[in-house]
C-alpha cells in the first residue's frame, strides 16, 4: 500500500528541486510562482492520502 | 469576471486561467480535505454507512494459499475448526474493541483466542488483512511481503484456520480477514508464536494452563443499506480533477501558442508530469491493508 506513496514522495521532491533550479537558472524564480510548485506538490499528496488513508 | 477566464487565459492580460492559478489550487485542496472531514463525519454519525462491498471467500483463500505453497514442494495446510473459530474470535474482538492489530488494547494476544479454542500449539502464527475486494489480492498482497509470506510458506504448520467477518471498524463497514496457522505436532517445552516476523515466546504455564475461551462463535447482522464507497469516490474524484486540470494546462499551452505570447509562469509541462505520475499512483493504489 505504501508503494504508490513512495513513489510520489520522490516524485515531488524531484519536482521541487528541479523547478527551483529551472526557474533560479531563468531567473523566473519568484513566490508567487514557486508557490504553484508547491500547492501543486500539495494538491497530489492530499489527493493520494485520500485514498490511502 | 467573464466565465471563460475561468478556463482559458485572459484575452487581454494573458494571465492563466484562475482554475490554474494558486487560489484554484487552493479551491482543490480545500474542497478534498473537506471531502475526507465529510467521510469521517458520516461515518462516526452513521456507523457502517461508508464501507467496501468484499467478495472474499474462506474456502478460495486456504486454496490459494496451498497453490503458493504447492508451488515450493510444501505439504498443503489442512482447514481446522479450532483455528478457524480462533479466527472469527479474533475478527469479532478487533471490532469490539475498534482495533486494528496483532495484540488487543485490552492486553489479549493472538495465541489467547487459539489457545481458547482448545488448538495446543507448538508453532503458530497469525495473518491479518481489511478492505480487500477479492480473495486473489490478499494472498497476492500477503505474499508481496516478506514477513506475511514467511508466515505463508513455513513448512512446519500443518493445520490453517481462516475467518472473513464483516462489522465495522472506525465508523465503516470493514472486512477483516485473519489468517491462523499452527502445528500441534509435538509440544515443545518452549513454544513460539510468530508476529510480524518476530519470534514471540509463550512461558510454559500459560501454554498449559490457558483457560479455555467461549469459543462460541456468533455473526453480526451489519446494516444492509445503501453502502457508501469512501475510497471509490475519492479515486474517481481525484482522477477527474487530474484530467481537469491537466486539460486546462494544455489549452492554456496552445492558447498562449496561438496568440503567440510569451508568458513567465511555472512550467507547464512539470505540473502536467508530476499530476500524470499521481494518476499512476492512484490506479496502483488499493484500500486494502495487510498486517
Amino acid at each position: 500500500m505504501t508503494t504508490p506513496l513512495n513513489i510520489l514522495t520522490v516524485g515531488i521532491i524531484i519536482y521541487l528541486i528541479w523547478a527551483f533550479i529551472f526557474h533560479k537558472r531563468d531567473k523566473s524564480l519568484t513566490w508567487p510562482i514557486f508557490l504553484e510548485y508547491i500547492l501543486t506538490a500539495i494538491l497530489v499528496l492530499v489527493l493520494l492520502l485520500g485514498i490511502l488513508v | 469576471m467573464a466565465l471563460h477566464n475561468w478556463f482559458i487565459p485572459h484575452k487581454d492580460t494573458h494571465k492563466k486561467a484562475h482554475l490554474l492559478s494558486w487560489e484554484g489550487l487552493v479551491i482543490y485542496i480545500m474542497l478534498f480535505i473537506l471531502l475526507q472531514v465529510g467521510f469521517s463525519i458520516v461515518g462516526y454519525a452513521r456507523p457502517g454507512t461508508l464501507g467496501i462491498t468484499s467478495s472474499i471467500d474462506q474456502k478460495k483463500l486456504i486454496e490459494l494459499t496451498n497453490i503458493e505453497r504447492e508451488k515450493l514442494g510444501l505439504s498443503p495446510v489442512s482447514e481446522n475448526e479450532a483455528l478457524d473459530k480462533a479466527a472469527v474470535l479474533k475478527a469479532q474482538n478487533m471490532f469490539s474493541e475498534n482495533y486494528w492489530a496483532h495484540f488487543a488494547p485490552s492486553g489479549k494476544t493472538p495465541w489467547d483466542f487459539i489457545l481458547g479454542s482448545g488448538y495446543k500449539f507448538t508453532y503458530a502464527g497469525e495473518n491479518l488483512a481489511k478492505n480487500f475486494y477479492g480473495s486473489n489480492e490478499v494472498v497476492s498482497a500477503w505474499m508481496a511481503s516478506a514477513t506475511h509470506k514467511e508466515n505463508l510458506l513455513n513448512p512446519k504448520y500443518q493445520d490453517i484456520g481462516i475467518a472473513v467477518v464483516e462489522g465495522v471498524l472506525n465508523g465503516q463497514k470493514t472486512t477483516l480477514i485473519v489468517q491462523m496457522f499452527g502445528t500441534t505436532e509435538s509440544l515443545a517445552t518452549r513454544s513460539t508464536f510468530e508476529v510480524a516476523g518476530k519470534q514471540i515466546a509463550i512461558p510454559k504455564q500459560d501454554f498449559l494452563n490457558k483457560p479455555d475461551l467461549v469459543a462460541a462463535v456468533s455473526q453480526t447482522k451489519l446494516n444492509t443499506g445503501i453502502l457508501i464507497d469512501p475510497y471509490l469516490i475519492s479515486k474517481t474524484a481525484s482522477i477527474s480533477v487530474i484530467v481537469f486540470i491537466i486539460t486546462l494546462l494544455t489549452v492554456d499551452l496552445l492558447v498562449l501558442r496561438k496568440r503567440g505570447v510569451f508568458r513567465i509562469s511555472s512550467h507547464h509541462i512539470a505540473h502536467m508530469a508530476l499530476l500524470s505520475l499521481t494518476a499512476g499512483s492512484l490506479f496502483l493504489a488499493n484500500p486494502g491493508v495487510i498486517l
